[in-house]
């Protein structure tokens, strides 16, 4: 009985939701429209586009590609904050994106920050920008080789009492350590990124305070415009506490910001 | 009968003129005469309350001055001490943060107008504040002929206010109002299959990170293993090339050209200094005797004692025959030969 009826609902939610193919086709046509059109109408069908990339983001889909044409569709819908969290997803899928980084680095360039002092300005990258960024799965790979090539050098000199083996176990040794300290760092803030998730300031003149409430006074004269990043800290009720770039900390009300929740 | 009523007419008409229907908090109409309530300390027969601000516009927290002006119209006692804001309904909602005023006297006083001025810096605290609101405030006119309506209200009415945001201006706002037109890539969107795969992250669970920590060193011990069962000869010199006695004896033999008697002797001595070392012989300076009765006493067999004892012997001679140009034909590849066959005996391995 309780088969059948698994069976009806699974049919049922599958003739009320549309094929993942209709949906990015839907979309698709969407932003084209939008692309089409005059200033008008345009934001209204970037707006139905990114509405479809999302409802494919709700389904699981999830990859650098969905993730650079809901942020484009986002920005030319004039909604920078959830274009700066979509460009932030496809990164983290893909760290070596050159597309999404640039993307990303023009959101932040129409993020209105206070005049004076960093408050608010995104974390300078200090990446070199001809260094490939290492990600979990090819650092994994690349350690696992050298450690692999570490015991079979070892073993072979063990037979063979020839140090040219020796030498080669060595520096195996070393890259193998050198990985897996990279692969611990990356988990590190991998852990990081989930405990204290991304928080995008949604409008224009938000203040942070000092406790959970507007009786509080402000941490800063300045306010906080939309597209500012932070990270969450901790929530109470409707109020949030983040944290700058800067390591600022305050607290704002939760539907002044968006949450990347992992 | 015809005097009782007109005084409780007259009583009805009182009773109605005191009493104020109920409308806001405080709000004149709400008051009744003979409350006690915010009473400013001013005592006199009749006194005016009028309020303005420094400015109607202003943004969120930014400070903005409420200036309070009470005069007295007529004959007064006692000054009127500053009004508590905070004790007004209105103002305990938390709309506008009050700074604490460092005296209760008049920030002004006007002799000749009989009026004190009262300053109040408000911040408003958020975009949704529109006023602030109506003031009610008591004093006490001591000529009232009834003792508990003598505290008499008086209002302020309500300042609309325009609070807004902090910051509003955008890059586009100063490039004279058009918006600026992104950059051809982010008109294009990546289509196809592939926009619809699902990618994770990379992640790795600790069992799994132990088995591959674990795996290449067992599958090299194993590797050796099975290598050292299909190859034993290759096996067994591996084993010999591990004596370090041995290495270190065939790499200081390499170094002698064997053709001078200074060579059979180093030579010797070498031979010496492997087996001293190799397997503990304690004789500083043995002879060949001596040799062949120590590795017949670990068990060496017969024609390799005899080859090494015949090496000390023939060393010996070169060393005591006074040639200096010997004949000393294979006589370092005859050491090296020993060194490998003794570090072939089965018993050396335990050694």
């Amino acid at each position: 009985m309780v088969g059948v009826l698994l069976a009806i609902a699974s049919l049922a939610t599958s003739f009320y939701l549309r094929p993942v193919e209709d949906l990015l086709a839907k979309a698709e046509q969407a932003f084209h429209q939008g692309v089409v059109s005059d200033l008008d109408e345009s934001r209204r069908f970037y707006i139905q586009a990114a509405g479809q990339f999302e409802e494919l983001r709700q389904r699981g889909i999830a990859n650098p590609d969905l993730y650079r044409n809901q942020g484009n569709a986002y920005l030319l819908a004039g909604d920078l904050p959830r274009a700066i969290v979509a460009y932030h997803r496809g990164l983290r899928l893909s760290p070596n994106d050159e597309e999404l980084r640039a993307n990303l680095t023009y959101c932040r360039d129409q993020v209105v920050y206070p005049a004076s002092g960093n408050l608010g300005r995104p974390p300078v990258d200090h990446w070199p920008p001809w260094l490939p960024r290492p990600t979990m799965g090819s650092l994994f790979f690349v350690t696992l080789i050298a450690y692999s090539l570490f015991w079979i050098g070892i073993t072979a000199w063990w037979a063979t009492r020839r140090n040219e083996l020796m030498t080669l176990a060595v520096i195996a040794l070393v890259v193998s350590l050198l990985g897996g300290a990279g692969l611990m760092w990356l988990d590190r803030e991998s852990r990081h990124d989930h405990d204290h998730p991304l928080v995008v300031i949604a409008k224009d003149g938000v203040l942070l305070r000092r406790g959970n409430g507007l009786s509080y006074p402000t941490v800063a004269e300045q306010p906080l415009n939309q597209g500012v990043e932070a990270r969450l800290r901790f929530y109470k009720g409707d109020w949030i506490q983040i944290e700058l770039a800067g390591g600022e900390v305050g607290w704002m009300p939760g539907k002044a910001g968006i949450i990347d929740a992992l | 009968m015809i005097r009782i009523g007109f005084l409780l007419g007259i009583s009805v008409l009182v009773f109605q003129a005191g009493s104020i229907p109920a409308a806001e908090p405080d709000s004149p109409k709400n008051f009744k005469p003979g409350e006690k309530d915010n009473f400013i300390g001013a005592e006199g027969t009749s006194f005016r309350m009028t309020s303005r601000v420094s400015q109607t516009e202003v943004n969120v927290d930014d400070p903005l001055t409420l200036t309070i002006r009470i005069s007295a119209a007529g004959k007064w006692q006692t000054p009127p001490r500053r009004p508590d804001l905070k004790a007004l309904e209105r103002f305990k909602n938390g709309d506008f943060h009050i700074e604490r005023a460092t005296s209760s006297k008049a920030d002004r006083e006007y002799p000749k107008e009989n009026a004190w001025e009262f300053d109040f810096k408000l911040r408003p605290r958020d975009e949704a504040v529109q006023k602030i609101p109506p003031l009610l405030f008591t004093y006490y006119n001591p000529e009232v002929l009834f003792e508990d309506k003598r505290w008499i209200p008086m209002s302020a009415p309500g300042i609309p206010i325009n609070v807004k945001p902090r910051s509003r201006v955008r890059p586009r706002e100063i490039e004279g109002g058009k918006p600026l037109r992104p950059p051809e890539r982010f008109f294009q969107v990546t289509e196809g299959s592939e926009v619809l795969r699902r990618q994770s992250s990379f992640t790795l669970s600790w069992g799994l990170a132990m088995v591959l920590i674990l795996a290449p060193p067992a599958l090299c011990m194993g590797g050796y293993f099975i290598w050292s069962k299909l190859y034993p000869d290759a096996a067994n010199q591996a084993r010999r090339r591990r004596s370090r006695a041995a290495r270190r004896a065939l790499r200081s033999l390499r170094s002698y050209s064997g053709k001078k008697a200074e060579d059979a002797v180093a030579m010797g001595q070498v031979l010496v200094n492997y087996l001293r070392e190799r397997f503990e012989l304690t004789a500083a300076d043995p002879t060949h005797a001596e040799v062949a009765a120590f590795l017949h006493h670990l068990g060496c067999p017969d024609p390799l004692i005899g080859r090494t004892a015949r090496y000390f012997q023939e060393c010996d001679a070169i060393r005591f025959a006074g040639n200096e140009n010997p004949s000393m034909n294979g006589l370092a590849s005859e050491a090296e030969s020993l060194i490998h066959d003794l570090e072939a005996q089965p018993w050396s391995a335990s050694s």
